[in-house]
């Protein structure tokens, strides 16, 4: 663990942070409502419609968000627009970044190359690369977690879960 | 009629051919995936887990065959995983009803045309049941009970716009009478809403409400067939299968069955098709399942080639006939 | 006495030596199914069915029930060392056996965990030998109002329970039921949310969205604190189960508490889930730690278990007597049941007592058996948190996947997983609380459902919820609770009013 990320300076604030949360959240119910009045949001003799409750539901949504918004602009206008301090530094942010990539890249491989061979990857490089162990030690390891993997799965407990190019060449 | 037949010689004529022709049979590549489109516990997911458990134990797959479930949208998820797997001959799919109603009340495209039809297995009947505490004997007396309090008497039933619904509305459409129709989940629940009283009776099948008529807590009025049950063993102290009257012979003339069917993905060559047929063949030849089919009252119907595709070629019919009647059907866009 | 002399019939049935390796071999397999999240219990029993068919009924369902009581033991484990729920009914004990493992106190977690799951599993099992037939009968008065009341009352003895702000706590939750509401809505059959994407035909899996929230959005967490999980260096003690088990007696009111709730939701089929949620949310009401629960309180770990398995063992009794599941898990028993040759319903205690008694000793028996085998396990599962972050970190990731594609088959899960592990991670640092998020998607479509149902048969009118006094003795209760914080300091006026300065705090 050689690289212990150094803090570096601050990224965005949590006030900025809240602000787009808020923002974001209020977008949500908005379509959320639209959706569901489209689709009827009534009471009638047989009770609520389809839409009546994820309606409202958005409308409460709508209304807390807006709360929130608010309550972050006043803090804004008082002038205090970085109040809170800070959300995530770029230090720590880079190290979020260093696990979160690889995870799309490990899922958009399970789409293609199945879950056995993207995990058995994924497990290795990630073991070289942050973990800074011997290749041969992480291949081995990788290999290990995703047979066993495969094992439980697909030959015990008879779940199948995505193949790829490989598992078909041996016939799975 | 003459059609008809000549249609089918046709079909047996060019399996014949085929079956000849097909000098190394096709065989199962790899693991048979056998899709549910319900959830597990229900009636499809019994029933496909117990040919998973026969074809086991009788050795008769050279392959493992799994169940999974993909029960997402009235078991939409798993028609469009079938549907996207084109070719894919290690894939079965077992049926119920929403193979016909699903698409055509939510609008999610697919149909039984793209599958590739192998068997049908057997064929669910339908009764109508009602608590054992109240006076109705007969179909006739529940109705008019009904038609005399309209809006009163609650339906219960497995899904939206599902079999259950279809039928009620048919009742409604013939005979005037109004009910509430209230959804569950599942006809475990639907059974145990009528024994509890929280409605007045359903349309279960014979599997979901049997242990509860054993009991004496629900009474069968009539069963939604052109013919009465075959099975003459007493359930109970005086009563079996085959003593429960029709639904025509008691005024009410609706005849509704669901398939329980098998079909394959999309494009799959006959050799394939003629080894499922074979696989199911022997199934149903097996003690085990002879038990499974008494148990729950199915009508058994086996069914393959033409024959089967114009059941299912009429049955969508008659779906999509009753769903726009009773005005189920999705909402063009 | 009829019911003992036939009890210890069931054991003379039970305990043969081959059934007994049956329940061993169910217990290890019931574990693994409940540590690996997706994989529940109910998947579990229905992939092994099949290879029950040439088994006698009682081995089958001694091995299959034992494979239950597993899972119900190992859907802490996950939950307590890496903050991934491994079954529904084990998201409550994230709540606090998280923060206890990152305290270095994983080993007394889950002692708690298992001795609370065990002893909730008793206390069902005594109630459904002796009480069968009376409490079987009790499950039919629960029609959609009922129900409904029941998850109202879930949710309101667990609303206004952090520090966070009100509108944080009103957004999360109102985001669960708006996600809740995506796919077929079962009451009409219309889609709803979907937007034309079939993608979205099964809404958003709770169980995916918690792995998530909170497994990945853990790692992402950690990963920013740097490249280790806190409580790594914690000693492990082989003593720590003794430890536990002196300072356990202390909950035994939450105990009782939760075990009462398991048996009352488990036998009216409201679920281990939502037994689990009421039962934290009322211990951390009247608890007298009941702020700090969420930050590592052994108590907050009792109370989510010992209702999760009171829950999850009394659901058995509604399959055996009337017919009915209980819980997923119980409806697939049910369907093994059928396949095994048996018919389950009011008849099976009259005609197939030794099944019955068997199956009922095989609880008392397989749930000791599980006990032992779990609690000899807590070293070797509190070690797993020494193993280097950059190791565990992928392994916890790749298993996360597994766990959301196997919800529902579906690749698109795998998506939404990432998608909530960004939610967890930004909520978490801007301290809206997931709690209320997690139990609104659980219950939210649920709810709605109850709700719609009571309202056709009511024809639109909403007395019906005091209509009679089970529904509206429920709505009270729910209502109390909602305004608990309220009423509890009306209560301390009128008492310092009463008795003067007493023991002020």
């Amino acid at each position: 663990m050689s690289d212990e990320a150094e803090s570096g300076r601050s990224l965005v604030s949590i006030r900025t942070m809240e602000i787009a949360t808020a923002i974001v959240i209020i977008a949500f119910a908005a379509v959320v409502m639209i959706s569901n009045y489209e689709l009827g949001a009534g009471w009638d003799s047989s009770g609520p419609e389809s839409g009546y409750f994820p309606f409202y539901v958005g409308l409460i949504l709508l209304i807390s968000g807006a709360a929130i918004l608010i309550g972050e602009l006043t803090e804004v206008i008082k002038g205090r627009p970085s109040g809170g301090g800070s959300f995530v530094d770029t230090g720590p942010f880079v190290q979020v970044l260093r696990i979160f990539l690889p995870m799309i890249v490990y899922v958009i491989g399970i789409v293609y190359i199945g879950i056995y061979v993207s995990t058995a990857i994924f497990i290795g490089v990630f073991m070289v690369w942050l973990g800074k162990y011997r290749v041969i030690v992480a291949a081995l390891f990788g290999i290990g977690i995703a047979v066993a993997l495969f094992l439980t799965f697909e030959v015990w407990f008879l779940v199948p879960l995505p193949k790829g190019p490989l598992e078909a060449l041996l016939g799975y | 009629m003459s059609l008809k037949i000549k249609a089918l010689t046709l079909g047996v004529g060019t399996a014949l051919a085929l079956s000849m022709t097909a000098a190394n049979a096709w065989e199962p590549t790899r693991t048979v995936t056998f899709v549910v489109p319900a959830g597990t516990g229900g009636g499809a997911d019994q029933m496909a887990r117990e040919i998973q458990g026969v074809a086991a134990k009788h050795n008769l797959l050279k392959q493992p065959m799994v169940v999974i479930n993909e029960s997402g949208g009235a078991g939409a998820q798993g028609f469009l995983d079938v549907k996207n797997s084109k070719g894919d001959a290690n894939k079965i799919i077992i049926t119920l009803s929403n193979l016909f109603t699903t698409p055509l009340a939510t609008g999610v495209p697919f149909s039984w045309q793209d599958f590739t039809p192998v068997a049908m297995l057997e064929l669910d009947e339908f009764v109508l049941w009602v608590n054992a505490d109240t006076p109705y004997k007969t179909a006739k007396e529940y109705i008019d009970a009904v038609k005399s309090s309209p809006g009163k008497f609650k339906m219960g039933g497995t899904g939206s716009k599902q079999e259950d619904q279809i039928i009620t509305a048919a009742i409604e459409q013939q005979t005037g009478a109004k009910f509430i129709y209230v959804p569950y989940k599942g006809g475990g629940t639907v059974n145990e809403q009528l024994v509890g009283k929280h409605i007045d009776s359903t349309v279960n099948n014979p599997i979901e409400a049997v242990a509860n008529w054993r009991a004496g807590k629900v009474r069968p009025l009539c069963v939604f067939d052109s013919e009465r049950m075959s099975y003459t063993a007493k359930i109970t102290k005086d009563m079996s299968w085959h003593d429960i009257p029709t639904c025509k012979e008691s005024g009410l003339d609706i005849e509704y069955l669901m398939l329980r069917g098998i079909f394959s993905s999309p494009d799959v060559k006959q050799d394939a098709v003629d080894y499922y047929v074979d696989l199911f063949k022997k199934v149903e030849a097996t003690p085990d399942w002879k038990d499974f089919t008494e148990k729950a009252a199915f009508k058994q119907t086996f069914m393959t080639g033409d024959k089967f595709k114009q059941w299912v070629a009429d049955a969508a019919k008659l779906h999509h006939d009753l769903m726009e009647k009773a005005g189920f059907l999705a909402k063009k866009k | 006495m009829d019911s003992f002399m036939s009890l210890m019939q069931g054991f003379s049935v039970v305990l043969v030596p081959g059934n007994f390796l049956y329940m061993l071999v169910g217990i290890l397999l019931g574990v693994l199914i409940g540590v690996l999240p997706g994989l529940g219990a109910a998947n579990g029993i229905a992939i092994l069915l099949p290879l029950t068919f040439g088994m006698h009924p009682t081995s089958a369902i001694i091995m299959l029930s034992c494979i239950y009581w597993g899972a119900l033991f190992g859907g802490a484990i996950a939950s307590i060392l890496f903050n991934i729920p491994g079954e529904p009914w084990s998201v409550a004990t994230t709540f606090d056996g998280f923060p206890l493992a990152q305290k270095g106190r994983a080993g007394e977690a889950l002692t708690a965990s298992f001795t609370s799951s065990f002893i909730g599993a008793l206390v069902a099992v005594i109630l459904i030998t002796f009480l069968a037939p009376i409490i079987a009968s009790f499950a039919l008065q629960f029609g959609p109002a009922e129900f409904f009341s029941v998850q109202l009352l879930t949710f309101c003895s667990f609303v206004g329970m952090g520090k966070e702000s009100p509108f944080k706590t009103i957004a999360s939750m109102m985001i669960g039921f708006a996600l809740a509401a995506v796919g077929l809505d079962n009451v009409t059959g219309q889609l709803r949310m979907t937007f034309g994407f079939n993608e979205l035909l099964n809404g958003f899996d709770f169980l995916v969205a918690v792995i998530g929230l909170f497994g990945i959005g853990e790692i992402l967490l950690t990963m920013e604190e740097g490249l280790s999980f806190k409580g790594a260096s914690a000693r492990i003690n082989p003593l720590v189960v003794l430890h536990t088990w002196k300072v356990l007696p202390r909950y035994w009111l939450t105990s009782l508490r939760g075990a009462a709730i398991g048996c009352w939701l488990g036998i009216t089929p409201g679920g281990a889930t939502p037994a689990s949620f009421m039962s934290y949310g009322l211990a951390k009401r009247f608890s007298k730690n009941g702020d700090k629960f969420g930050t590592g309180e052994l108590e907050g770990v009792v109370a989510p278990e010992t209702a999760a398995h009171a829950a999850g063992t009394s659901a058995l009794l509604p399959m055996l007597t009337l017919g009915i599941p209980g819980s997923p898990t119980a409806a697939v028993l049910l369907g093994g049941l059928l396949i095994w040759g048996l018919q389950p319903g009011p008849l099976l205690f009259v005609e197939q007592k030794d099944f019955v008694w068997g199956t009922i000793a095989a609880m008392y028996v397989g749930n000791v058996v599980g006990l032992a085998v779990v609690l000899t396990t807590v070293p070797l599962w509190a070690s797993i948190l020494r193993i280097p972050f950059s190791i565990i970190a992928p392994v916890i990731v790749a298993i996360c996947a597994v766990g959301a594609f196997t919800v529902n088959n579906a690749m698109i899960d795998l998506f939404f997983m990432l998608g909530f592990g960004i939610i967890g991670y930004v909520f978490k640092k801007l301290n809206y609380p997931l709690a209320p998020f997690v139990l609104a998607l659980v219950l939210g479509d649920k709810a709605e459902s109850s709700f719609r149902q009571a309202m056709l048969g009511s024809g639109g009118s909403l007395s019906i919820f005091w209509s009679n006094w089970l529904v509206g003795g429920i709505t009270a209760l729910s209502m109390i609770m909602l305004f608990w914080p309220l009423i509890s300091k009306v209560i301390g006026m009128v008492r310092r009013k009463g008795a003067h300065p007493v023991a002020a705090e």
